[in-house]
């Protein structure tokens, strides 16, 4: 702690900047730090994720389609159209998965590279924090 | 624990780790055709809301906070941050039912972890009732809030004429995915890790003095693993839960 806050005073007089950014700053508190850390710390609940994405689209296109088929009477067709379009909303959300942790990653990045150093990878964020 | 145990017994304890999910009646309370049972499941509920409203409402209210008013502190802004970041000040009057919604399964995550108790979270229905809770509400709020016009949401702009009519129907696939999705992915997790808990400290008994010591040693990262996998779950479903509210008062995102 009282290492992090020495390291960070250099860091400090560098830029004092005007007092709503810092305020903006000490703002970004819990949530974002936690958020970094679910990025950095999970790559294995990502891409269980995206796996669950993927596969329950195509689940939901096949179901679509059986019940479809059942409702209309056409028997292999629908099924095959809606497997196939939930294979698509798979990927759809797939991507959509993948852009939402888009800001992230880069910290995440960051952070799995060194990932003892806590406070190099939340220089923008966590000034006046109570630590953790 | 790591006494000598009959052979006999130790298959039994190690081939039924799915045992401690089993829902089972604690007082019967007869509703015509329908079970509605006192169970294991609903006692752990009522210990798990206790314990919040505990949290969250015991204890004097200083200014210095003492342990207590620290967690009700943290707990209230980690939330009303996660909300604002992904809904903006649009998503104020949600904040009770998003903190209800992280309180609840953060409870019942937590204290899935004591041993002895029940984890309600690893059974899809209750996950299911959850996501269905948000899924509907998401999708009331965004028709009140835009009416029909909402169902632009599932017209893709910029698109062809003549791949609309595809796209649309993938979009609406992609739209009823989320509340599958996001109580698989809590129910799943939840359920993975506390029958891994039990395969392992099945080995453990089995093993005995001897060899014990290395299973022994993985229960307890994976209990580890398991506390932080309890929060890391809260969390993404109520962060999926702001995205989704997220999309129906904002609907231009997409």
């Amino acid at each position: 702690m009282k290492v992090r806050e020495g390291g960070r005073k250099s860091d400090l007089s560098e830029r004092p900047g005007p007092f709503a950014e810092r305020l903006e700053r000490a703002r970004c508190s819990a949530s974002k730090r936690a958020r970094r850390g679910y990025v950095a710390g999970s790559a294995y609940e990502l891409g269980l994720r995206v796996a669950t994405e993927m596969v329950v689209a195509i689940a939901v296109g096949f179901v679509a389609g059986w019940y479809l088929d059942q409702w209309f009477g056409t028997k292999p067709l629908l099924i095959i159209a809606f497997a196939i379009l939930g294979a698509s909303a798979g990927v759809l959300n797939v991507m959509r998965t993948a852009s939402l942790s888009v800001s992230a990653p880069k910290e995440g990045g960051e952070a799995d590279t060194k990932p003892a150093s806590k406070g190099n990878d939340d220089k923008p964020c966590d000034l006046p924090d109570n630590g953790d | 624990m790591s006494e000598p145990v009959p052979s006999e017994h130790v298959s039994g304890f190690a081939l039924d780790p799915m045992h401690q999910f089993k829902v089972t009646s604690l007082i019967k309370i007869p509703f015509g055709t329908i079970n509605a049972d006192f169970t294991n499941a609903s006692l752990w509920m009522v210990i798990g809301v206790v314990f919040v409203l505990v949290v969250m409402l015991a204890g004097p209210r200083k200014l210095v906070p003492g342990r207590l008013q620290s967690v009700a502190e943290m707990a209230y802004e980690f939330v009303a941050n996660m909300l604002r970041d992904t809904v903006g000040d649009a998503g104020r009057p949600f904040f009770p039912f998003i903190f209800t919604l992280f309180a609840f399964i953060m409870a019942m995550n937590l204290q899935a972890m004591l041993p002895g108790s029940f984890a309600v979270t690893s059974h899809v229905i209750v996950t299911f009732a959850l996501a269905l809770v948000v899924f509907v509400g998401a999708t009331v709020v965004g028709f009140v809030k835009h009416g029909a016009r909402y169902l632009r949401l599932f017209v893709p702009s910029g698109v062809p004429i003549v791949l609309l009519p595809m796209l649309a129907v993938i979009e609406v696939i992609s739209y009823f995915t989320r509340p599958i999705s996001l109580s698989i992915r809590l129910f799943a997790n939840m359920m993975a890790g506390h029958t891994m808990l039990k395969v392992f400290g099945g080995f453990v008994v089995g093993l005995g003095l001897l060899a014990g010591w290395v299973p022994l040693a993985v229960t307890v990262a994976v209990f580890a693993l398991e506390v932080l996998v309890a929060f890391l779950q809260a969390y993404v479903f109520c962060v999926l839960a702001c995205i989704y509210l997220n999309d129906a008062i904002h609907m231009h995102d997409h």
